[in-house]
């Protein structure tokens, strides 16, 4: 009963939209059309990213570099890369970093501001949710630079300063608190903030939409038997919410840890407070011209990106 | 039915085979652009174009084509503009440099990227037609001659240098009760001058040292090693060729910088400007043409951002500016610091045209044409004879800035360097933010060895 609610999964998948063909011949003839329709994509898919992706796994395994010796003649060194990086106190504060900004930035943040605003929205009249849903979608729809030179603008200044303050500051003096030169003072604080004010948007449609497949009947019959408003949401709408709760989580996870153009516009990317694996990543291999290094670091990026989906996928119970 | 079954296995078909090509001609890139046989030979210059014009590379190879084009019908001339900032630039020049299909014949560099180019083997030596070049043999001051080689060979010419100075405000001085024809000569000096203009002159910064990470190649250049370079240590020791990880000098120029920082008593600027990838801009076009820093340690090229035309003209700093050379730690022989920089043409070692490469060179750095390029850039030129080319000799300052050339210092231009120089801005940044200078060395002595390895380094006591 449960499973046929739950709108997220996709039921095509399940029943087959073909009828079953009568003999192997037939079924042998569709399968060969069907490839040949496919054959196009999966070249593309093939040329150029799995390709590449063969292509930097073979990279992480030798010392290829844009300038300097292993530029000239690039050697292979096997999992010397690997063993370098997990002897690179520089990648744990990296790994620490990017954990940090994804739990408090994505995880808490934007899925469960994403979850509230999903929910006030819900059942509210046309006006309210177009007005509310259009600031909040701007965050989302300005690219990553913009946002990046909005935040720092928003931020700038601090005490002592000889420059024009920035908003935040300016409404600090006028309500007579100190101010502060945030993005220097509190550069974590920061970088998680602007994060969750530009990725919220995106859980609260996908929340939303999950919401619109709970059919009213549940909470009427709900609300009848005395539930209130937590026991609603504890024991009908994150249950059902389950597989859009799996698929958020995912989804932001994965663009959170591959986030770099917010944090590196606005820390320039070398702070070590705010240096997430993908900055660490660019400093190595565009910074530092090691191409092979950068390469390991991306493919354990991934490893981290694979091992965190699939523990939410475990721990909701869902099947994507 | 078989018809039908036909037409659809066309079309996939086709697809496929239209991609295929796709892909080939993809494959096959641009390589047909090196012409063969009799037609004219195509040199391609590479060089960075970024931000506003006006564009000084470009207005010079224009005037070089043109003459090169007109006097050799064999040889044509195709400029290749690397529209990027300039850690990306290297990126995309590398990359080119790497296969024959995409390498420019000439190449421009920071000369402290030749010794990593020139390992890489991206770099053709240019001994032997520089040898034949008397030009260049005469002209060519020595150390312009000495920044270019690497392991013995000669990479590169040198299209311009830098020195580094110290830039003063003689409006705040004069506030301040100072000198308005100021030359400090230790660093207690300058120190003495900051704190005047932070007692008598409110609302100024009273100096401005580049320090931390975002600033990168400027707070190690620019701020610590114009402090290192005056004390009796070295970044690196050339005769046992080991980076000195360790020295009395490092650790008080780390105390230089920490007095400069000091968020109770603080000269330099506050954080959200010093700690800003911005704070170049700021500084020199903010805050000095409004008037609110008193003491800049900064380059020779500072006043191409106040002429007209610049991003911040300001006619009056000629009046208002005054300029210092930098003092050694206690005024110690040679008494001053300067560092200098600069950039180099290269031939690549990829060009299947190095003979004319060079020829489309000697055109370019003739006199004429490298004066009128050094003065538009505001380049200090590194070719003697342009110090007698009018246009440069009037420019402001220039006489002043060539001046330094003489007892100007180089940077370790060793493939190591970048990497250490990172480690010195964050060592810079972790005294600024309340680390002691000793345990930022001790963190800074760690991170030298795990990049030039435990062979490759030695300490001074």
């Amino acid at each position: 009963m449960q499973k046929e609610i739950q709108l997220e999964t996709p039921l095509e998948t399940r029943r087959p939209l073909t009828p079953v063909p009568q003999n192997n011949q037939r079924r042998n003839k569709h399968m060969r059309t069907g490839i040949l329709f496919m054959a196009p994509a999966l070249l593309i898919t093939l040329v150029f990213m799995i390709g590449p992706a063969l292509w930097s796994v073979y990279i992480s395994l030798t010392n290829m570099s844009l300038t300097g010796a292993g530029a000239a003649s690039p050697q292979w060194v096997g999992l010397q890369n690997f063993a370098q990086i997990l002897h690179d106190g520089e990648f744990f504060n990296a790994f620490r970093v990017s954990l940090t900004y994804l739990v408090f930035s994505a995880l808490i943040g934007q899925a469960v501001l994403g979850l509230l605003l999903a929910l006030l929205m819900r059942k509210r009249n046309r006006v309210f949710k177009a007005i509310l849903g259009s600031i909040i979608v701007v965050a989302w729809v300005i690219p990553d630079v913009v946002a990046g030179f909005l935040w720092s603008a928003f931020l700038a200044g601090g005490p002592q300063s000889v420059l024009a303050p920035g908003l935040l500051n300016t409404i600090m003096s006028a309500i007579a608190l100190p101010q502060h030169a945030w993005l220097q003072q509190y550069p974590m604080t920061m970088i998680i903030m602007a994060n969750i004010w530009r990725g919220t948007a995106f859980s609260m449609l996908l929340y939303a939409s999950g919401l619109e497949g709970i059919p009213d009947e549940l909470f009427e019959a709900a609300a009848i038997d005395g539930a209130g408003v937590w026991a609603r949401l504890r024991n009908i709408t994150l249950p059902l919410l389950r597989g859009t709760i799996a698929t958020d989580l995912l989804l932001i996870t994965l663009s959170t840890l591959s986030d770099f153009t917010l944090v590196f516009v606005l820390t320039g990317g070398s702070n070590l407070n705010t240096e997430l694996m993908t900055i660490y990543q660019y400093r190595q291999a565009f910074q530092f011209y090691q191409i092979g290094y950068g390469s390991a670091i991306a493919l354990l990026i991934i490893v981290v990106g694979a091992i965190l989906s699939l523990l939410y996928i475990r721990i909701l119970r869902v099947e994507l | 039915m078989r018809t039908q079954s036909r037409r659809v296995y066309l079309f996939p078909l086709v697809s496929v085979l239209f991609l295929l090509g796709l892909v080939l001609q993809a494959c096959g890139g641009s390589g047909g652009t090196t012409s063969n046989g009799s037609g004219p030979i195509t040199i391609t210059v590479a060089y960075q174009q970024f931000g506003p014009p006006p564009y000084f590379e470009q207005q010079w190879w224009t005037k070089v084509q043109q003459q090169v084009q007109s006097t050799n019908p064999n040889i044509k001339l195709k400029l290749e503009p690397i529209i990027a900032d300039e850690g990306d630039y290297y990126t995309k020049l590398d990359l080119m440099l790497r296969s024959p299909s995409t390498a420019p014949d000439l190449i421009r560099e920071d000369s402290f990227l030749i010794g990593s180019d020139a390992t890489a083997g991206y770099l053709t030596p240019l001994d032997s037609y520089l040898n034949s070049w008397s030009d260049y043999q005469q002209q060519w001051y020595p150390s312009m001659q000495k920044i270019t080689t690497f392991n013995g060979h000669n990479y590169g010419v040198m299209d311009g240098t830098d020195t580094r100075l110290i830039w003063y405000n003689k409006n705040i001085f004069q506030k301040a009760g100072l000198p308005t024809d100021w030359q400090p000569k230790t660093w207690a000096d300058i120190l003495t001058a900051a704190n005047a203009i932070k007692a008598k002159v409110p609302g100024v910064i009273p100096m401005n040292l580049y320090s931390g990470i975002p600033m990168d190649e400027a707070s190690s250049m620019q701020g610590f090693e114009m402090l290192l370079y005056g004390t009796k240590d070295s970044l690196y020791n050339y005769n046992t060729k080991k980076w000195v990880i360790s020295s009395k000098g490092f650790q008080d120029a780390l105390n230089f910088v920490k007095t400069v920082y000091n968020p109770s008593d603080l000269l330099g600027p506050t954080n959200d400007i010093a700690l800003s990838t911005q704070a170049a801009n700021t500084i020199t076009q903010q805050l000095i043409p409004q008037g609110k820093l008193g003491i800049d340690i900064d380059g020779s090229w500072v006043p191409n951002t106040w002429a007209s035309g610049g991003q911040a003209p300001w006619p009056q700093w000629q009046q208002t500016m005054g300029m210092a050379k930098m003092p050694t730690q206690f005024g110690d022989a040679p008494n001053y610091v300067s560092l200098s920089g600069g950039w180099a043409y290269s031939i690549s070692q990829q060009s299947q045209h190095k003979d004319q490469a060079f020829q489309v060179m000697k055109v370019a750095n003739s006199v004429d044409n490298l004066a009128s390029y050094d003065v538009a850039a505001a380049q200090i030129a590194p070719r003697k004879d342009i110090a007698n080319v009018a246009a440069y000799k009037n420019l402001p300052g220039n006489e002043f800035f060539t001046s330094l050339v003489s007892f100007s210092q180089f940077r370790p231009a060793f493939p190591a360097y970048p990497k250490i120089s990172v480690q010195i801005d964050s060592a810079m940044q972790h005294v600024m933010q309340g680390q002691s200078p000793g345990d930022a060395m001790s963190s800074y002595q760690q991170s030298v060895i795990g990049i030039a390895g435990q062979n490759n380094i030695e300490t001074h006591t």
